[in-house]
């Protein structure tokens, strides 16, 4: 019998395994392997991933864990049968359930009690564990009473040979041990790598792992590079004495039948328990709802009827009623959250709790669920790709909620069907180049300064660091240097490694068996929360139904903007009741006036929205879909922007389509390809694909791993289409446009949800745009623009913005008459309780006399207080900001009484402070201007290029002026950086936006340019860019030919103080 | 070795550390019993490719 390798890890045994499951099958596959187990410490993350890949190269796979008990020894459990793989999921659920004892603080590591074991060992074998850490080696005893519950058909002691010092004698002690306990040996080669090139990153990652270099873990690294998968007779050579073993290890591979990929008992609640049908529950549930949408006269109610009996027939026909009804109580679930959540505030109890995304809008049931927000009739939505008659698996749903309600229905879904049946799908952060360089760099013992530079520098691909290194101006030196080479290395064979588990934004898996017997289920980083040990497409695989909960920015946003307005105006605000043709709102879309608008803000998009000028929600529909990764791909975006200008020009113009079989399915998009949709619809129209089919040529191109997958499709689609009489050449072009689009595109009722929050969003930021500007901030981090912008362009449109103020100001940002007053939250330092316990003080004790005052009574540290006068919140006292700091200095605080816990503080003697202020010189505008920067990340009063403007060299062209530049004329400008992109699809071409006192304007540095001044391009935030003018239809651009750092000559200017270092660092988007 | 001959092969092991360095080291050890009955180490180092005797084995 062959030798079968029964102990084996991959990358999923976080900074330990270094190959990925796909490399350890395929190399398994070469090197002769009929089967194959993975066993990774106390996780089953990869174990999915495996068995799919190990199948697909002809490997038998094996499931299995290295499990970690309470004494830190080692055991490694095989999978027998589906029994033995409940047991094992519950068993390593149970390991984790005690690992995070705190919020916010590290983990604990996986432990389990043997008794565990002991009791819920059926269908599981047993191996004793590897050569350094396992039972039978580190607890004999422990080990013969495993063995004891086990039984001798089902326990094995382990023998291991990784060439360390000690092996002959450990083994003869575990021999000695199998003979007492009469249980058999078996030969395992705990593998963590799958080729000995990965062997010294083997070494690296455990430095990592025990945040060290590879000098400080000596101990802890495996000393020589022999634990890699090896063919089954080299590994059979290693053990001359123990043929049995060697032998052992084939039979009970043999034995251990379990498939994962197999069907594993999932169902999700589906109301089949009810005294009523599903389908007759969910029947009543629409019709009630019908009455109440379309009970008025509103033109389409017939058509409405006919689509809600046609898709309850589907619903019925394909048994999901309880699908729709689970996301119904789900749903229901949120609007308890979002009642307890927005409290009394009437404004935003108008708004539904969250929204559809993806294609459920398409569905009327959806609607009537209130799953969606559209109406699926009016906006003519398809239901094609939602649900259909070969549906192989059940849709997803996709849900959108402001960020608040989403945290609290996140715990609320967990708790309502029990934390044995429902847990956050998992999401394994992988190593891009910054971090590979940082944890690979420290490994190594390389400087800190160097690698936070070379950080700086990379464009996000770790395999390219080498050609980042070599192109240094010191590359000589560092490649003369084995560290950095070996760096260069392992960054390339990094490159792609899980690093770590983390939960995915808001995916829920519910289960009506126990899904801990389905999939560990371990405690995520936030409180009340759970995540199962698989990612989205592990999931996807084993069929389980994922619900996404998401937390979307742009709603939180749009909720406190009505109530803000309600606060202000006493207007209740419908938003799903506004005009939806508003003249006002699409004048500033079609001008590109869209900064803080949701998905239309973007440079991209300003500069598609200039010539497209969309004139309605469905053009907004198309505008969201189309600056994106796919159609940019696929090729779309040109045709569609320039026909959409014939068409403006001729209206009679009829757009072209690839073939003219196409002419009809992209007849909305002007003959291309928009929408996700869409592919499905060429698929059937051009090539006969069944719905089916399309469904899952969308599928195969909407995940990671399936490059395979999509060729796989091509010659039936080539086929397909030539039997409708389309050129072969003709039908490759059209599936690589196909390719091309792949997984980046929205569905089309996707975005006919952005577009209609896109809308929603541009309509208050016109109507309402203190208002607007004040939720905006509030709901930091999101969009394009950081705060600061923001500012500046609603001062541009008349806001008027107050700066923090410790006496007026909120602890958020709110309107003050008219004007936005930033609130106390902005000052760094000042976290929101901070924020809220000096407003609170202020509103019980009155208004602050003076800082002596303050610092007497604000319950904030030293350091807050500091900050808040620094930047300006505590002006309003009339003194300069100097003498401020200076008395605060001086004042003393009360004084914890010892003992206490803090619980009684001793009052200070509010005595005046003796010591005279000396002459303090007053604040220049410069350093007003960056203390505001540097305290509260934005600045409400001069701009720094209205400051450098008179310094800059003559002819140096302002956002004022650069307009009535001839086009294609030679230009100087100068401004702040405040967004930088670098878009995978431009072939390395940067974009940037640079502010100055009176607006924005775009820079385009092609590649040569960006390679040459890279550093200033990506730190620099003042510069000066020479280049050529280019006026493109209603585009304006510099496209860059020599780049210059303002920072010296701030630096001269603003009398010595580091403004570079001070103000806000621009926005990066895409590659690095 | 040392003009005698091996008699037993006790145990072989093999070290591979800082291959990151200037001085890698790649060995293979092997711990042996002469025919005179003496315990003796000794490893080849394969950077160098030569034999050596470890001292104070």
């Amino acid at each position: 019998m062959s030798y079968v390798e029964l102990h084996c890890h991959s990358a999923y045994s976080f900074l330990d395994g270094a190959s990925l499951p796909e490399e350890l099958a395929v190399q398994a596959a070469e090197l002769g392997y009929e089967t194959l187990a993975l066993t990774d410490h106390d996780g089953l993350c990869g174990s999915l991933e495996f068995a799919h890949a190990a199948k697909a190269f002809g490997v038998r796979p094996i499931t299995g864990a290295e499990l970690t008990l309470t004494d830190g020894s080692h055991v490694t459990v095989l999978v027998e049968t589906s029994q033995g793989y409940s047991n094992l999921c519950r068993l390593i659920t149970a390991a984790y359930a005690h690992t995070r004892p705190k919020e916010g603080a590290e983990p604990l590591p996986p432990a389990l009690d043997q008794r565990r074991l002991e009791e819920l060992n059926g269908g599981l074998v047993c191996l004793s564990g590897c050569a350094r850490r396992g039972l039978a080696v580190r607890n004999p005893n422990a080990a013969a009473a495993l063995a004891r519950a086990f039984g001798p058909d089902r326990f094995f002691v382990e023998l291991q040979r990784p060439y360390e010092r000690g092996d002959t004698r450990r083994n003869a002690a575990l021999r000695a041990l199998a003979d007492a306990l009469g249980v058999p040996t078996v030969a395992t080669g705990d593998s963590h790598s799958h080729h000995p090139r990965r062997a010294p990153l083997q070494d690296a990652l455990v430095a990592v792992k025990h945040r060290t270099s590879l000098d400080g873990c000596e101990r802890e690294r495996r000393g020589n590079h022999e634990s890699v998968l090896i063919a089954p007779a080299a590994m059979a050579e290693r053990f001359p004495d123990d043929p049995g073993a060697v032998a052992q290890a084939g039979e009970l591979a043999a034995r251990l039948e379990f498939d994962l990929t197999e069907e594993l008992g999932y169902r999700y609640p589906d109301f089949s328990d009810g005294d009523e049908p599903a389908i007759v529950q969910l029947t009543r549930v629409c019709d009630c709802a019908f009455d109440e949408r379309y009970g008025g006269a509103n033109g389409h109610k017939k058509r409405a009827r006919a689509r809600l009996d046609e898709e309850l027939q589907l619903i019925g026909e394909l048994g999901l009623a309880g699908f729709f009804l689970l996301h119904w109580e789900v749903l229901e679930l949120a609007r308890e959250v979002a009642l307890e959540v927005r409290g009394a505030s009437a404004a935003r109890n108008v708004l539904p709790p969250g929204r559809g995304r993806g294609s459920s809008v398409g569905s009327i049931v959806c609607y009537l669920t209130g799953l969606s927000h559209v109406d699926p009739v009016e906006a003519e939505l398809s239901l094609g790709r939602f649900l259909n008659r070969e549906l192989e698996s059940v849709p997803d749903i996709d849900l959108d909620f402001p960020r608040d309600i989403r945290e609290k229905l996140i715990v609320a879904v967990t708790e309502k069907y029990g934390r044995e049946h429902a847990a956050l799908v998992a999401s394994f952060a992988t190593y891009r180049s910054r971090g590979a360089i940082r944890d690979l760099g420290k490994a190594l013992g390389l400087p800190f300064a160097e690698l936070e530079r070379l950080a700086r520098l990379t464009d996000g691909n770790p395999r390219r660091v080498q050609d980042e290194l070599a192109a240094l101006p010191d590359a000589a030196t560092k490649l003369a240097s084995p560290r950095w080479r070996a760096f260069g290395e392992l960054c390339a064979e990094i490159a792609g490694l899980p690093r770590h588990i983390s939960q995915h934004p808001g995916g829920m898996v519910i289960s009506t068996r126990p899904l801990v017997e389905l999939v560990p289920v371990q405690p995520a980083a936030m409180a009340g929360r759970q995540m199962c040990q698989w990612d989205k497409d592990s999931c996807d695989d084993a069929g389980f139904l994922k619900i996404d909960l998401l937390g979307l920015g742009m709603l939180s946003a749009v909720e406190e903007c009505v109530e803000q307005i309600a606060r202000v105006h006493g207007e209740t605000i419908d938003l799903s009741r506004i005009p939806l043709d508003d003249p006002a709102t699409y004048e500033d879309i079609q001008r590109a006036d869209t900064v803080g608008a949701f998905q239309i803000e973007s440079r991209a998009q300003m500069q598609s929205l200039l010539r497209t000028r969309p004139e309605h929600l469905d053009d907004l529909t198309v505008q969201v879909a189309l600056v994106r990764p796919g159609p940019i791909q696929g090729k779309a975006v040109h045709p569609y922007i320039d026909r959409r200008q014939r068409l403006r020009e001729d209206p009679d113009f009829v757009p072209p389509a690839d073939h003219p079989l196409l002419d009809e399915p992209l007849r909305s998009t002007l003959g291309v390809v928009v929408f996700q949709d869409q592919v499905l619809e060429v698929a059937m129209a051009l090539a006969g694909f069944t719905v089916g089919e399309a469904e899952g040529l969308r599928r195969a191109m909407s995940r990671r791993r399936s490059e395979a997958a999509i060729e796989a499709y091509r010659a039936r689609f080539v086929e397909g289409a030539q039997g409708r009489g389309v050129d072969e050449r003709k039908a490759h072009e059209i599936y690589d446009k196909l390719v091309g689009f792949s997984g980046f595109g929205f569905p089309k009722s996707h975005a006919a949800a952005f577009g209609l929050l896109a809308y929603q969003s541009s309509w208050l930021r016109h109507h309402y745009p203190a208002e607007f500007l004040a939720a905006l901030m509030n709901a930091q981090p999101m969009g394009f623009y950081p705060p600061a912008s923001l500012v500046r362009d609603a001062q541009r449109r008349g806001v008027e913005v107050l700066p923090p103020d410790v006496n007026v100001s909120e602890a958020k940002c709110v309107l003050e008459g008219e004007a936005v007053r930033v609130g106390l939250e902005y000052v760094q330092s000042v976290g929101s309780d901070d924020a809220e316990a000096i407003v609170g003080e202020r509103e019980r004790g009155g208004l602050y006399r003076g800082v002596v005052d303050l610092v007497q009574r604000a319950p904030a540290g030293r350091d807050e207080l500091e900050a808040l006068v620094a930047s300006g919140a505590c002006d309003s006292f009339g003194e300069p900001r100097r003498r401020l700091l200076w008395r605060l200095g001086l004042v003393p605080r009360p004084e914890t009484v010892p003992g206490t816990a803090g619980e009684e503080r001793q009052l200070a003697l509010p005595l005046g402070p003796t010591a005279e202020i000396p002459d303090l010189p007053e604040q220049t505008a410069w350093e007003r201007m960056l203390a505001d920067y540097g305290k509260t990340s934005l600045s409400v009063g001069v701009h720094p290029m209205e400051l450098l403007r008179p310094h800059l060299p003559q002819g140096t062209l302002s956002t004022l002026e650069l307009p009535e530049a001839r086009s294609d004329s030679e230009v100087t400008v100068a401004g702040m950086a405040v967004a930088r992109q670098r878009p995978a699809t431009a072939n390395g071409v940067v974009f940037m936006l640079l502010e100055d006192e009176h607006g924005q304007m775009n820079l385009i540095v092609p590649p040569q340019v960006y390679e040459r001044y890279r550093p200033i391009v990506r730190g620099e935030p003042l510069l000066l860019a020479r280049g050529k003018f280019e006026r493109r239809d209603r585009n304006q651009n510099v496209l860059v030919r020599e780049l210059e750092t303002l920072g010296p000559l701030a630096h001269r200017v603003a009398g010595g103080l580091d403004v570079g270092d001070v103000l806000p660092q621009a926005h990066h988007f895409g590659h690095r | 070795m040392n003009r005698q001959a091996v008699a037993l092969l006790r145990e072989e092991w093999h070290v591979v550390e800082r291959w990151w360095t200037e001085e890698p080291v790649r060995r293979r050890y092997f711990e042996v019993v002469l025919e005179g009955g003496q315990n003796t180490i000794v490893f080849r180092d394969e950077e160098r490719g030569a034999w050596f005797t470890q001292r104070g084995a």
